[in-house]
């Protein structure tokens, strides 16, 4: 049984950490990563124009082999700063979320004591204001409750605290793992992940290098990295990233019983109250209404995760804090083992809160394939891996939002045909509407690893014409129906979108093979049962023409 | 042969400003250490407060080796290009002297 200063000296080693602090130390070496990252790219510059020049005199000297180890020393450098800057800002996620937790405890323990307390208190007192037959027994119930209460919420603080600390051990491994720690001091060490930009491929390569135990230790210590890793199998990702939301969930649970305690703690409302009051009340109410919109969010996407459903679903990215809308990748049947897979990405007012919408879109988009090719497994992946514009026409018409999504599309296409089992799959990759944009132009600029492309509802996708797109003939459909009003940004009379993301996919003059939609549907109707372009949908996506 | 002497001395100059923004990594990684209690005082404090020192020093010593060899390339490489030049105008003038000067000269731009 702890005593109250034992739990006070548990509580005493957290409440006065600063997440604050670490926070900004870890932008500051984010920062300096990035800044040994640009000093590199000059170095080999540099390096290139010298040795030509040292050439083009017929000079021996070799002066890249001259600075070659330095400057790979300081390339390994960068991603070493962001690894560290990284761990930095684990543990100042992790000791903001135990420092409410155990603020929380601890207020509801010395809430119960001082009940308790005052309960005692009244029995002994000269003139009781209880009537209690037996005052003795009464104290002895009491004080058994005390120490019920020490246990309960003793133990919630221990075990929050120590669930802290084994997340700074873990964050300490990295320093080991960079090459400046002493290893030999520290043999349980896990493998560390591949720096950030590693190609799929090499990716991997090196997860298949690693024995099941470093990858289960893996996912344990690093889940927001393994979870969101291109070349890392579907089912580790999966593994990671379930992990990490049941985490989200539980801060954000923490976050609402916060609020909602500070709100309660207010006057109520319809009594008189000072101005400042108000307007914390207000501010507060903000606060619990984006609270629990994200965290019904979160609740919904793990129902899914966890329903018992004939095509199981897999969480293959979760990074909720990315971006201005957090970033997340669901997939409604495994791509590893899919015969065809339909990466998904949706358009302008995406975000992690309306995730569960795509998610249902895709769900339709599996059950079109498998109308289709019944004998055939379909995999469709919900990909909100950007940060989709929330406006239009403001954002919605620049470009800006699909070139930031190009490298990590491409990314996640050549991450699927890395770990894929058995026979390559047909791969297809469809966008809605904005994303019918990021898919159209990753695939302008590098290729696109994938069979066929599919747009739907388009205000462009980055050209003018299909041969721009760098595709086999025959490959890019694209559909938009006569009353989406997304038709009306490439009219002659307003085209604004023509100029900054160029012709309707759609049009004839364009060049892709084009295929009906219902004349009467709206933007968001192209998944709707029974309509001719959910059925194409599904035919593309198993190899068939559409109708 | 075309001995670039411009691309050299721009070597030269290109290298002096590697070393320069690799001191600017030094000097930012010199702030980047953290009040020890900033972590809190867990068992596993101490460990990850000694860690992320020994990888500043490690990570410092690395970018300032990167720094002292761009010196001593920026050195190197400005003093062939110097040479180039004085080589380029010596060879020219005996060229000039020579019947076949102008060929000659013309080669060694």
């Amino acid at each position: 049984m702890p005593t109250l200063s034992e739990v006070a000296a548990l509580r005493e080693q957290v409440v006065h950490a600063q997440p604050d602090v670490l926070d900004a130390t870890a932008a500051g070496w984010t920062r300096a990563s990035a800044q040994a990252a640009a000093v590199a790219t000059g170095a080999a510059h540099v390096d290139e124009l010298t040795a030509q020049s040292f050439r083009n005199g017929g000079a021996v000297y070799d002066a890249a082999a001259a600075t070659a180890a330095t400057r790979a020393a300081l390339g390994d450098s960068g991603a070493h700063l962001d690894q560290v800057g990284r761990a930095l800002k684990v543990v100042a996620d992790e000791l903001r979320a135990t420092q409410t937790g155990v603020f929380r405890e601890w207020t509801d323990l010395l809430l119960e004591l001082d009940a308790i307390n005052q309960q005692i208190a009244d029995l002994s007192g000269p003139i009781p204001r209880t009537i209690t037959p037996d005052p003795v027994a009464r104290a002895a119930e009491l004080h058994a409750q005390a120490d019920q209460a020490l246990a309960r919420h003793g133990g919630a603080i221990a075990r929050l605290v120590e669930a802290y600390d084994a997340i700074v051990v873990n964050r300490s491994r990295t320093f080991s793992d960079i090459g400046f720690g002493d290893p030999a001091t520290d043999p349980s060490a896990p493998a560390s992940a591949p720096p950030p930009g590693t190609p799929p491929a090499q990716v991997g390569a090196w997860w298949q290098g690693l024995s099941p135990q470093q990858r289960d230790e893996l996912i344990r210590d690093e889940p927001t990295v393994i979870g969101n890793l291109d070349g890392v199998p579907v089912a580790a990702r999966d593994q990671a990233n379930r992990f990490s939301l049941g985490h989200e969930i539980t801060r954000y649970e923490g976050k609402q019983q916060a609020i909602q305690a500070q709100l309660d703690q207010l006057p109520p409302t319809g009594v008189r109250q000072s101005p400042a009051a108000g307007d914390l009340r207000n501010d507060l109410t903000a606060q619990l209404t984006g609270v629990t919109t994200r965290l019904d969010a979160l609740n919904v996407i793990n129902a899914r995760l966890t329903a018992s459903d004939p095509r199981p679903a897999y969480l293959m990215g979760f990074q909720p804090d990315a971006g201005r809308n957090g970033k997340a990748i669901v997939a409604v049947g495994n791509p590893d083992t899919a015969d065809n897979v339909v990466t998904s990405v949706p358009g302008t007012y995406a975000t992690l809160n309306t995730l569960s919408g795509d998610i249902k879109h895709s769900e339709q988009v599996a059950l079109s394939a498998s109308a289709a090719a019944p004998d055939k497994q379909t995999a469709v992946v919900t990909w909100l891996g950007y940060d989709a514009p929330q406006s239009i026409p403001v954002q919605a018409g620049q470009h800006s939002f699909a070139d930031a999504a190009e490298v990590p599309l491409r990314d996640f296409q050549d991450g699927l045909r890395v770990t894929h089992q058995g026979v390559p799959s047909r791969n297809t990759v469809f966008g809605h509407s904005y994303g019918s944009t990021v898919v159209g132009q990753t695939a302008r600029d590098q290729p696109l690893n994938a069979d066929a492309l599919i747009f739907a509802g388009s205000p462009g996708v980055g050209v003018d014409h299909v041969e721009g797109l760098h595709r086999p003939p025959g490959t890019v459909y694209s559909t938009t129906s006569d009353a989406d009003v997304i038709g009306w940004t490439h009219s002659p009379l307003l085209g604004v979108f023509d100029d900054e993301l160029g012709h309707d996919p759609s049009a004839p003059e364009f060049g892709a093979h084009v295929f009906h939609a219902d004349p009467t549907g709206d933007h968001g109707a192209y998944w709707n049962r029974g309509s001719p372009s959910l059925r194409s949908f599904g035919r593309i996506a198993v190899g068939l023409e559409p109708d | 042969m075309s001995y670039s002497v411009a691309g050299l001395a721009q070597g030269a100059a290109g290298h002096q400003d590697v070393a320069a923004g690799a001191e600017g990594v030094i000097s930012g990684l010199l702030g980047l250490g953290i009040p020890a209690a900033a972590v809190g005082t867990v068992p596993a404090a101490a460990r990850f407060g000694a860690g992320l020192e020994r990888a500043r020093l490690g990570i410092g010593r690395a970018v300032a080796a990167e720094s002292a060899k761009r010196l001593d390339q920026a050195r190197r490489t400005a003093a062939t290009a110097q040479l180039g030049d004085q080589l380029v105008g010596d060879t020219t003038r005996i060229a000039q002297q020579a019947s076949t000067g102008s060929s000659i000269a013309q080669g060694m731009h």
